[in-house]
């Protein structure tokens, strides 16, 4: 698919700018949207590191070059390069913050995907006293029980 | 809720893509979203694009009931007052 063949988003390389990738990400979709973008919200080309809340460009500048090969060669063997620069990103940021490192752990590097880390997010998001887990399950496993044996309705 | 959300990714695959590509257009797109891990973690954004999704997928299974009480969580937790039937994305317009 072509939307993963261009550089993520974050995922700035030496001499690489946002804007330079917003112009790379105008040339593939043929929109104007990353150039209003660019005007919207100028971002420094260079990052200084004294400024407050390292970005993760500098973040991933630092890393040793093999770590950043490898990173390069799991996006191209991983079926979803998506996930895998969230967990790479997760990492970075729970090797930065041990405090955060808990919840980054728990919401991301302990899930297979993005399919289970949504699901259980967002079920924890919006669990609810109007819909109980119990009635929930009681609910599926009769609608399964009643698929799959109609007579037990009777 | 967890139960309800499996199902829905397993009746519907799309919508695990879709949650993929709104996480790389919300990252894109919006400048003050710093990573991916920002998106996915604190914006209410997408959270509330990913809840409607799966409102939407309900409402088109006929559970009409089902999918009102997930724009009401939505309205109420990310402050997206998304009608289920409407459409966003691939599509010319949208209505929120």
């Amino acid at each position: 698919m072509a939307f993963f063949h261009m550089p993520p988003p974050t995922v700035l390389w030496k001499g690489e700018t946002r804007a330079s990738l917003s112009r790379a990400a105008n040339e593939e979709i043929g929109t104007e949207g990353g150039k209003e973008a660019e005007q919207r919200a100028p971002v420094k080309d260079t990052v200084s590191s004294e400024s407050s809340g390292a970005s993760f460009s500098m973040e991933l500048q630092s890393k040793s070059p093999s770590r950043i090969q490898d990173l390069v060669r799991l996006l191209h063997a991983s079926e979803d390069p998506l996930w895998e620069l969230v967990k790479f990103e997760a990492e970075t940021s729970a090797a930065q913050d041990e405090k955060a490192a808990g919840l980054i752990q728990q919401r991301v590097l302990d899930r297979g995907g993005i399919q289970s880390a949504a699901r259980d997010f967002l079920a924890t998001k919006l669990q609810g006293s109007n819909l109980p887990v119990c009635g929930c399950r009681r609910q599926t496993v009769q609608g399964d029980l009643f698929a799959t044996s109609p007579p037990l309705c009777c | 809720m967890k139960l309800l959300i499996d199902s829905v990714f397993q009746e519907e695959p799309g919508i695990v893509q879709d949650l993929r590509e709104d996480l790389l257009v919300a990252t894109m797109r919006d400048s003050s979203i710093p990573s991916l891990l920002a998106a996915f973690l604190f914006s209410k954004g997408y959270h509330a694009v990913a809840t409607y999704r799966i409102a939407h997928s309900i409402y088109s299974q006929g559970r009409e009931s089902l999918a009102r009480y997930l724009q009401s969580l939505n309205s109420e937790l990310f402050g997206a007052d998304i009608h289920p039937a409407c459409c966003v994305g691939r599509v010319r317009a949208t209505v929120v």
